[in-house]
Parts: structure tokens; C-alpha cells; sequence
């Protein structure tokens, strides 16, 4: 009981976790912000996360939060991002990859986060309904839309 | 074409910036002392209490009367208002604060020249009762805001963050611990005007010089309960009347306004006061500014203009604003709050009225409430009970439409019994049998009081864990002393709450609750379901074992089950024969019922029950660990007879029985957490841990008598009852005594 430390969970999940949310922001620095800002989160309630079955996935359901929360203030910003541009520089992905991140970034967000959590966390679909706090049948109709969304660009799209 | 798996791999092997976990650490830490210094003005305390703060004299609003000039004014001392200055011998109450839809405490005065003693009262019935006066400060000059000196230890107001620490200010600042039985002075050379509470810190307003100069008000923070207070810098308020209300954690509104000479203006923190941002006020030639913020983002502004009185709501920090029918213009508003978009409350003062708004009938004024010089202090505890201090020693409060009259201290009905103590269940004469957590610190105790050849049943509530308990409501049924049970048997009651609004009181009747505990009637289904135990919540389900027709053997017995918030009906399963010892429920699928000859299980919800044998031992009490480890104890069959243990990996297929390491230690309750860690609350010695599946037991020599109603929220909290005292664990592994 309680051997499992912050500590180790940063250590082993950190790069999984800013993984998981580029693919859902479509931009690392975000993601690498809201990642850490869930591990600060969760330090003084890392008693009670312990608990749980999944510590990890209680970071990505706030990593998630804090990005929708960050996306919608980004929406108002837009003007500023259209101006000053996006800040940071992004890792070079494989042709295919940022064909299927921008096309990611077309999608609406829900989308983009049921597609990522069943897709690349291998998530069932029930698993991301009560990540999210929707209905499997949002889920699956969202995972459905967005898998036709991205059919140009996905080998089992 | 791209496919998922290498998507992840190329993502998860990109560069990343990972500082070292350390770094995490230091920027938390620095998070917090900012925030410890930023905090966020106004209120959001526990228990829903509203928090007002007037930083600096609305003074554009019509003045209090002179008490000269009207005699019943002699008694109008509300938290907005100067204190008379006549003598008053007797106690004035000036602010109340419920910290839950019982528990509350009232502030007062009394002076005679320019000398005032200050005491507080403490309600554990909702208002109908006060304990006797208990004294904050005595001889202190009088707390009137314009002309007092904060040095001189007056007071008028009160905030509660929880059953034991508080605040009273205004202008001079005070703080408990022990649930206002001890005050201690935190000396300060300026008014406190606003106590709020939120999270972990606490936020105190005020104005740094005397009323009649312009000068900006000041906002200092610490962390809750303690006293080394940290500047926080807040918009400039060039001297106006202003107005800050804290939504959240993070969340707090400033709102300032100069009449003619400049234009209302609103900002919003959404950082706990870091930064703040201007947004459009939406009524920008207000004189009097009211506003009601609540954490869910619904945020509400009552102005009065020159023209008329009018109304806002916003959902989005004030970054657009949706007008609302106009409240009445009599008046000068004392305080809103606004339920949800739907429906709010507006109180006033010259005339004194309570205004309801809903959105089938408007602005209307509250039902059963007196004409009145004014209302104030709405506080609401809870969604449908609202309390508002009228001002004739006199509190309001409501639960649906109708508003109740009760009286406060001094000419209050006295309390008849002490309210519980500080620490622990306090009452000896109750034998407790039962607990009940949600949360680390909301839970109830059910138990028993026998006198004079009757028994009551007696259920208490804490909101910290269970060092303060406070009696709540209880269902009324008197028996006489071991009757109760119908068999003779000393009456064991239990309680169980799924959430924090729907519970179960189990026994020999069963009493149901959708209001926290404090109002309770029969379980409307005990027609079908019979008498119930057992009762286990799990996520949004219910599940419990009920005895129908028992006092004509035999005994129909069903497992039940139902949605947290709803009636437990009985599920179909194979026969459970007559007597179900225990249930356990993993998860949302699978539930294990250990029945009189065979275990009976789901791994679907309930939609399918397969039978499995029993361990070769009488099973006591069993818990899950996982979807299909079961641990139980067993009592032995004779007298002597060596002490078992069972336990599966394989949902109850298969068992292994073991005897236990240590005798004498026959276990009511288990709880296991894992394969290898379970708590056993012992039948003659104490609670004992086991780290290692089992093979060795240690006991807690803290708790030393038989011990039962071993409850646990996660497995570092956990909550035990052992010689009628109530002991806690907040790591899981040592014990604590409260009381």
C-alpha cells in the first residue's frame, strides 16, 4: 500500500502522457504544459490518486481539462495567435504524421480527444465515455465521424 | 498513410522537455505561496455561506435611521449596519454563519457607553436552539465601521470555514479552532471588512485608512486557519464603494462604483488574484452595485441606476453579460444570490423585504415573510435551504417557498443539551453502531440512546473527518430498550450514504434520505424488499441483501439493487437460502454475495448470477480486491476453536481457508485493498493490519477494545468505532483517537 510515488509515475509516464496530448492539442509545447501542470495538480492529492487504479489516467483526464480550458481561451486569443504566431518550435514528424496531425487539427476537439483516447491509448469506447463524461453512443458517433474525417490521411481510417 | 501505432511511437519518441521532478516541486510550492499571498476576494466558504465584501461605505445608499428617530431601530444591528448607540444591555446578534444545513453559529453584541462585549452561539438544530453565549472579547470599543478603531478588538461579523475554525471581524480580526469555543485576537492596524474562504486559503479585505479618505482597498491572504497574512495586489479603486465576491479556488470578481463621478467597472481573476482583467460592466452608471458568484460560473449583478434597478447574468466571467427581469426598485439591496440562472433571492432594507425570482413567475416577494426595517446575510447551506438574518433578532429560512420565523440569541429557545464535543462523538449515553463516509471528511455516525425504558435512534454528521459531529436529523422511532430488533437482540443500526445527499439508516426498519440526513422517513419499498442490510454503494449503483417476511421463517431473501439516488428493488438470482452473510461489490459487474450455502455472483451488473461453494468456514464479513479477489473472515463454530481466514483470486471458485496467526481475534468487518494488505476490525482486540496476504496480522495498540463499523473512503482514510470512541486513520496505517 502507497509505494507507488509521484515521483515514479513522472518518471514513467510523463513522455506517454505528453504524447497522448500533442496528439489531442496538436502542439507539444501545450501539451508538455498541461502535463506538467496535471503532475503539480496531483502532488496534493496524490494521497487519494495513488488509490486509484489508474494514477495515469486521472492525469490524463486533467491534462484533458487543462487543455480544453487552454483551447477555449486560445479561441478567444486567436486573434494574437494569428498575429504572433504558434510560439515554440514543433518536433519534426514523418510526412504522414503531419498530414494526420493537421487534419487533426480540423477536427472539432471532442472529436479529436475520443479519436486519441480509443485510438492511441487504447481506450474501449465505454472507457472513453466515462473519461470524458458522454454517452458511448456520443463516443462512438464521434469516433465514427471523426474516423471518415480522416480517412484521406489514415491507413485504417 | 499514417495508422495510429506509429503515430504514437513517432509521438512518444519525439524530443520532450521534461524538467526534473524536483523543478515540478519548487513551482508548485511557489504556486501556493503566491497564491497564499494573492488569494481571491470574496467568498465561496464552506458550507455555502455567503460572503459580502462592502470595501469602503456605499455612499451613495440611504443611511441607517437614527435609532433615536425610530425606537424599534434599537435592535437593528445587521452586518451592513452602524451599531445604535444607545446602551443595549442585552446581546444583539450582528451576522450568522451556518456551515451546514444544521450547524451554525451567531455573532453579537452588547454595549453600554462606548464599551461593547462581543460572544458567539452555536445552533446544532438549524436555528431553532442556541447554546448558551460564549465570549469572543469583552469592554472592546463599539464595531461601528466608519469610526472604529481597529486596534480596539471590536467585531461583528463571523465566517466559519468549518465545524472548528473561523473568523470574526469587522473591524477588528479573531480566529478559532475549536468550533468558536476559544478566540484569539490576530492584531491588526487596519478594518477588516471580508473574511472568504476557498480551498486552501483564506482572503481578508480591507481598507488601509479611515472611511471618510480615498484610498484603495487591500487584500491580504493566508493559508486557512492560519494567521501570517501576505499583501495581494488588486485593481486600483481610486477610493470607490467596492465589491469583491470569490467564485472557486481561482476565480473572484472586483466591481467598483462612484455614482456620477466615474463609471461603474467589473475584472475578473481567473489565476486566484495573479492577474486581472477589465471587462464590460454592464451597467455602467450604477450607484449601488449587489452580486452573487457561485463556483459553477454563474455569476449575477443587481445594479441600481439612477433610472431604475436591473439585472445581469453571465456565464463566462462577466465576457458577456444576459439581462434579467428587473428586480423591484424599493429598497436598497442588502445582498443577492442567484441559485442558477433560474432562480435567486434579493433582500432589502427601507423596506426591509426578501425577493424571489424564478423564471415562471418573476420577481416576487418571498411567501410568510414580516414587513421589516430590512433582511440580509442570505446564506445559503445547501441547494434548497436558505437562511437571511432579518433584523429583529430574527432568522429566516426557507427550504422550498414558504419562509420560516425563528428567533435568535438572547430570547432564543436554549439549547437543551451541550452540543457535541470537539473531538469525537462526544455523547456517551448514545451507543454508536454505525458510520458512513464520502469523502475524507463527510460522514455520519447512527447509534442508539436508551433511558428510562425507551430507545431513540441518534445520528450525527461531521464535515472534518470526525473530529466535530454535530446531531442532525434522525428518524423518529422510540421502542422500548431492546425491543427494537423484535428478537431481543441488542439493536445494531447502520447507515450508509451513496453520495452526499442520498442514505440508507438499516436495522430493524429501514429509513431512507435525499437531503443529507436530515429529514428521513420509511423506505417507501420495504413492502418488496423487506428488512434491509448490507447496503453497499459502488459508483452509481446500490446493492444490499433484504429479509422479507423473516418474523415467519422462513425468510425470503433477495439481493437488491438501484441507482444511488433511487429505490433498491430485488434482482433475480438463484435461492440465497436464509441467510446471506455479507456482499461484496468490485465494480460496476462484479458483485459477490456470500449466501447460507453457496456464494452467488455477477461479473454483469446483475443481468446473470452463477453459484460457486463457500469456504469451509462461517464466513463473518467479506471485501473484494479487484474484480475477482474476495477476502473473508470466519467466525469459528465452537468455542476454542481456531480463528479462519478465506480467500480467492478466481471470484469465489475456489477458496483457500487459513487459520489466522494470532488468536482471539475473530473480525466483525474486513477491507482489502489488495492481494496483500486488508484491515480486520477484531471482535475482542482491536483493528489489525495485514501487509502480506495474510500470514501475520499487527495490531494497533492504540485501539484496544473490540472494534466494529470499519469503514474506509481510500486506503489511507478510515474511520473504525471500538469502546463506544471513534478512531481514525488518515495514512492507513496508524490509528488516532478522537474523543
Amino acid at each position: 500500500m502507497g509505494e507507488l510515488t509521484l515521483d515514479d509515475v513522472y518518471a514513467t509516464s510523463y513522455r506517454r502522457l505528453v504524447a497522448q496530448l500533442h496528439a489531442v492539442t496538436g502542439n507539444r509545447q501545450e501539451a508538455e504544459d498541461v502535463v506538467q501542470e496535471a503532475f503539480m495538480r496531483a502532488m496534493p492529492r496524490w494521497e487519494t490518486v495513488s488509490t486509484y487504479d489508474s494514477p495515469e489516467a486521472w492525469l490524463r483526464t486533467v491534462a484533458l481539462n487543462l487543455a480544453r480550458s487552454r483551447w477555449r481561451r486560445t479561441v478567444r486569443g486567436a486573434a494574437a495567435l494569428v498575429k504572433h504566431g504558434v510560439p515554440a518550435a514543433e518536433p519534426e514528424l514523418s510526412p504522414d504524421h503531419v498530414a494526420l496531425m493537421d487534419a487533426m487539427r480540423g477536427l472539432p476537439q471532442a472529436q479529436r480527444e475520443a479519436l486519441v483516447l480509443h485510438h492511441f491509448c487504447g481506450l474501449s469506447v465505454d472507457e472513453v465515455a466515462a473519461s470524458v463524461g458522454a454517452p458511448s453512443g456520443t463516443i462512438k458517433a464521434r469516433l465514427s465521424r471523426g474516423r471518415a474525417a480522416l480517412a484521406g490521411v489514415l491507413a485504417d481510417g | 498513410m499514417a495508422d495510429w501505432q506509429a503515430f504514437r511511437d513517432e509521438l512518444e519518441s519525439a524530443p520532450t522537455r521534461q524538467p526534473s521532478f524536483d523543478v515540478l516541486r519548487r513551482r508548485r510550492r511557489e504556486r501556493v505561496r503566491r497564491r497564499a499571498v494573492a488569494g481571491a476576494l470574496a467568498v465561496t466558504l464552506a458550507g455555502g455561506a455567503t460572503g459580502v465584501a462592502i470595501l469602503g461605505e456605499d455612499r451613495t445608499a440611504p443611511r441607517p435611521l437614527a435609532a433615536e428617530a425610530i425606537p424599534e431601530l434599537n435592535r437593528i444591528v445587521n452586518g451592513k449596519q452602524v451599531a445604535p448607540p444607545k446602551d443595549y444591555k442585552d446581546y444583539v446578534v450582528t451576522d450568522v454563519d451556518f456551515v451546514s444545513p444544521v450547524t451554525g453559529w451567531a455573532l453579537g453584541l452588547r454595549c453600554v457607553g462606548d464599551a461593547c462585549d462581543v460572544a458567539t452561539w452555536r445552533t446544532d438544530d438549524g436555528g431553532r436552539t442556541w447554546s448558551e453565549p460564549v465570549p469572543v472579547a469583552a469592554g472592546v470599543p463599539r464595531a461601528s465601521y466608519a469610526d472604529e478603531d481597529p486596534a480596539g478588538g471590536g467585531v461583528r461579523s463571523l465566517r466559519m470555514v468549518d465545524g472548528q475554525t473561523g473568523y470574526a471581524f469587522n473591524p477588528d480580526l479573531y480566529v478559532t479552532h475549536d468550533g468558536a469555543r476559544t478566540w484569539r485576537r490576530i492584531p491588526r492596524d487596519s478594518k477588516v471588512t471580508s473574511v472568504s474562504v476557498s480551498g486552501d486559503s483564506v482572503w481578508f479585505t480591507h481598507r488601509g485608512c479611515p472611511i471618510a479618505v480615498d484610498c484603495d482597498v487591500v487584500v491580504e491572504t493566508a493559508l486557512t486557519g492560519d494567521h501570517v497574512l501576505h499583501g495581494l495586489k488588486v485593481p486600483e479603486t481610486d477610493g470607490a464603494p467596492a465589491l469583491v465576491r470569490r467564485a472557486g479556488d481561482d476565480d473572484a470578481y472586483l466591481v467598483t462604483w462612484d455614482g456620477a463621478s466615474a463609471p461603474a467597472a467589473f475584472w475578473w481573476t481567473g489565476d486566484a488574484g495573479r492577474t486581472w482583467r477589465a471587462r464590460r460592466m454592464p451597467c455602467p452608471d450604477a450607484t449601488a452595485v449587489s452580486m452573487s458568484a457561485r463556483p459553477e460560473r454563474l455569476l449575477w449583478l443587481v445594479c441600481t441606476t439612477p433610472a431604475k434597478r436591473v439585472a445581469f447574468a453571465s456565464y463566462d466571467h462577466g465576457a458577456t453579460w444576459k439581462a434579467k427581469p428587473d428586480p423591484p426598485a424599493e429598497g436598497v439591496v442588502t445582498d443577492v444570490v442567484a441559485l442558477n440562472d433560474r432562480e435567486a433571492y434579493l433582500t432589502t432594507q427601507t423596506p426591509g423585504a426578501i425577493h424571489v425570482y424564478d423564471d415562471l413567475e418573476g420577481w416576487h416577494k418571498a411567501e410568510g415573510t414580516a414587513p421589516a426595517y430590512g433582511y440580509g446575510n442570505l446564506d445559503v447551506v445547501e441547494e434548497n435551504k436558505l437562511f437571511a438574518m432579518g433584523d429583529a433578532g430574527e432568522l429566516w429560512v426557507t427550504e422550498a417557498t414558504d419562509w420560516t420565523r425563528l428567533a435568535l440569541p438572547p430570547g432564543a429557545p436554549r439549547a437543551a443539551a451541550t452540543p457535541p464535543s470537539a473531538g469525537g462523538l462526544g455523547d456517551p449515553s448514545v451507543a454508536w453502531t454505525g458510520l458512513s463516509f464520502v469523502d475524507a471528511r463527510r460522514g455520519w455516525a447512527v447509534g442508539e440512546r436508551c433511558a428510562d425504558g425507551a430507545c431513540r435512534i441518534e445520528l450525527m454528521e461531521t464535515r472534518d473527518g470526525g473530529r466535530a459531529w454535530y446531531r442532525t436529523g434522525a428518524p423518529e422511532r422510540t421502542a422500548a430498550a431492546g425491543t427494537l430488533s423484535g428478537d431481543g437482540e441488542p439493536t445494531r443500526w447502520s447507515v450508509t450514504f451513496s453520495d452526499d445527499r442520498h442514505g440508507w439508516i438499516t436495522g430493524p426498519e429501514t429509513f431512507v434520505t435525499d437531503d443529507g440526513g436530515h429529514r428521513w422517513r420509511p423506505d417507501p419499498g420495504a413492502r418488496s424488499t423487506g428488512v434491509v442490510a448490507h447496503v453497499t454503494p459502488h459508483g452509481d449503483d446500490v446493492w444490499a441483501i433484504g429479509y422479507r417476511g423473516c418474523d415467519d421463517p422462513p425468510c425470503d431473501v433477495r439481493v437488491l439493487h438501484g441507482p444511488r439516488e433511487g429505490h433498491l428493488i430485488p434482482v433475480a438470482t438463484p435461492p440465497l437460502g436464509e441467510g446471506p452473510m455479507d456482499l461484496a461489490v468490485a465494480d460496476e459487474r462484479h458483485v459477490y454475495v456470500l449466501a447460507q450455502e453457496k456464494t452467488v455472483s455477477t461479473s454483469d451488473g446483475g443481468r446473470t448470477w452463477t453459484t460457486s461453494p463457500l469456504p469451509a468456514c462461517s464466513v463473518a464479513s467479506v471485501s473484494a480486491f479487484g474484480p475477482t479477489g474476495l477476502w473473508a473472515t470466519c467466525t469459528p463454530s465452537l468455542a476454542g476453536d481456531p480463528q479462519k481466514q478465506a480467500y480467492s483470486t478466481d471470484g469465489g471458485r475456489t477458496w483457500r481457508v487459513t487459520d489466522l496467526p494470532a488468536s482471539g481475534v475473530a473480525g466483525h468487518d474486513i477491507v482489502a485493498f489488495s492481494p496483500t494488505t486488508a484491515w480486520r476490525a477484531g471482535a475482542t482486540r482491536g483493528v489489525l493490519l495485514t501487509r502480506d496476504g495474510g500470514l501475520t496480522w499487527t495490531g494497533d495498540p492504540t485501539v484496544a477494545d473490540a472494534a466494529w463499523a470499519l469503514t474506509f473512503v481510500d486506503a489511507r482514510h478510515g474511520w473504525l468505532i471500538a469502546g463506544n470512541v471513534l478512531y481514525r486513520t488518515t495514512d492507513g496505517l496508524t490509528w488516532q483517537r478522537l474523543g
